[in-house]
């Protein structure tokens, strides 16, 4: 086998949403070892009906030759809250074979996807090829998230071995987006100008209402470096970070999210507890 | 073509003096200068070799070649364009290259240069006269037309990107005159290096610090360069 290539099968989890009587709720899961879900909960704070659902895993983290793959569909006008309970630490690779996470979001018309994972921690070491995908059906509203840091537990300035990177986003119309790196840790510090870690926050669908509240969000946080892309043909709206330390990128993630939810909705979403 | 007339060509579509519009653009230096993030010359070679010089290689390039090798097909140069269009992100660095790429479009039609007619032609009829005409897959093209090779395109392609980087250094008050030709000097064995090297198989970009900066520009102040 070459070096660097994993012939495990995939191990792919499956979650379906759909909605009865105004409420989204989860109707089809299939969540092998390592993925585990909560129980879903609708909070009063949110846009009614919505469902709340936390991703965990079993086996803490992610690891050198793991091949995850996690589907998430929306019937037409299922709202979803997604989200992790903490952040994915992707382990030393060891050299081995590269980790694969292959993420597919579908989104039914008119349906409303938050899909705001905590940031994964990039251990020294550690090698992953990050896929994630979402398909809007017409009048779906997306609300994405996706940051990484990085962390060398023995203080040594090793850092992670390679992050290989794509986001793809299609609307009915076809595709919209593709957002793809191929980068290796010992680039990071230059491309990033030193900053510890990196992130980004997409919406996609009332993108012109939404990016100006994320910005302004983000611009108010001395401790964040923010620029924001409009795209206003492709109705995308993309804020990217950097800041020093995860605390301030947790901020970053949180506020943006918020942001992005005020201002299609009218209301501020309340905290998530984790 | 003789190797004289092919680099006296490519001279003439790198140089300052040529009506790309590509110096009216900073690559996002102007918002990094005033944020603090460039403050001299040091600063400006950091930025060039950390920032702008990787992202042309891992995404322009790609493009580049992939349109040299394309260019007599209007066709499959609009699929490229289309492409890049995608993978185009940030959205002021995406409207400086097309509008650079347009402007090289215009006036290399203007002048009669093959393939730039066919290929006009053929992004209005798609009606991506606004959303297209990306800077890398217009100097692709460009060099096939001119019977430049895909090196010289690139070499010169990549001489374009560091000088216009470095004017606006010296325009922002960033390096001297001096200061950014020995700058230039020393980052040529480097350049020479990355052009020698393989063309990546697909275009892909990390270099959010620049991406940032140039979002950030603010459409309110006084700027001298449009990203």
């Amino acid at each position: 086998m070459a070096p660097g290539i994993s012939l495990a099968p995939q191990v792919a989890a499956r979650l379906a949403f759909s909605v009865s009587a105004g409420r989204s709720y989860l109707a089809r899961q299939f969540t092998p070892h390592p993925f585990h879900i909560t129980r879903p909960y609708h909070d009063p704070g949110d846009p009614a009906g919505m469902a709340t659902l936390y991703l965990q895993s079993s086996s803490g983290g992610i690891y050198g030759g793991d091949d995850l793959g996690l589907s998430v569909t929306l019937d037409p006008g299922a709202q979803v809250h997604l989200t992790t309970q903490a952040s994915t630490v992707v382990h030393d690779a060891r050299g081995g074979p590269a980790a694969r996470q292959e993420v597919r979001l579908e989104v039914g018309a008119g349906g409303w996807l938050e899909y705001c994972p905590d940031p994964a921690i990039l251990m020294a070491g550690a090698a992953l090829d990050n896929r994630v995908s979402a398909t809007l059906a017409e009048g779906a509203v997306l609300i994405l998230s996706d940051a990484q840091l990085c962390h060398d537990p023995a203080g040594a300035g090793r850092g992670f071995d390679r992050l290989d990177s794509e986001l793809r986003i299609a609307g009915p119309e076809g595709a919209r987006l593709i957002d793809r790196f191929d980068l290796r840790g010992t680039d990071w510090t230059a491309r990033t100008g030193g900053y510890g870690c990196s992130g980004l926050t997409l919406v996609a669908g009332g993108a012109a209402q939404a990016g100006p509240a994320m910005i302004a969000a983000l611009d108010a946080r001395p401790d964040v470096y923010a620029g924001l892309s409009l795209l206003g043909d492709r109705d995308l709206a993309i804020v990217r970070f950097l800041t020093r330390d995860g605390v301030s990128l947790s901020h970053a993630l949180r506020e943006s999210w918020a942001a992005a939810r005020r201002a299609l909705s009218g209301r501020a979403p309340p905290p998530r507890r984790k | 073509m003789s190797q004289p007339l092919s680099l006296l060509r490519m001279l003439q579509c790198a140089d300052s003096a040529f009506p790309s519009g590509a110096f009216a653009f900073s690559s996002g230096l102007e918002q990094l200068a005033l944020d603090g993030q460039v403050r001299d010359a040091a600063d400006v070679r950091q930025a060039l070799e950390d920032q702008i010089f990787p992202r042309w290689v891992s995404f322009d390039r790609v493009f580049l070649r992939q349109a040299h090798g394309a260019a007599d097909s209007p066709e499959a140069l609009l699929a490229l364009d289309l492409q890049c269009h995608l993978q185009s992100g940030a959205d002021r660095l995406a409207q400086a290259s097309r509008r650079v790429g347009r402007s090289l479009l215009s006036v290399h039609g203007r002048i009669g240069t093959p393939h730039v007619a066919a290929y006009r032609a053929a992004l209005a009829r798609a009606g991506r006269g606004d959303s297209g005409g990306y800077e890398p897959v217009v100097q692709g093209a460009i060099g096939a037309g001119l019977g430049l090779s895909p090196a010289e395109t690139e070499t010169g392609a990549l001489h374009a990107v560091v000088m216009a980087f470095l004017s606006a250094a010296v325009r922002l008050g960033r390096a001297g005159a001096i200061e950014t030709q020995a700058l230039l000097a020393a980052l040529l064995p480097a350049m020479a290096r990355a052009l020698d090297a393989p063309v990546a198989a697909r275009a892909g970009a990390f270099s959010p610090l620049a991406e940032i900066a140039a979002q950030r520009r603010a459409e309110t102040h006084a700027n001298l360069f449009a990203t």
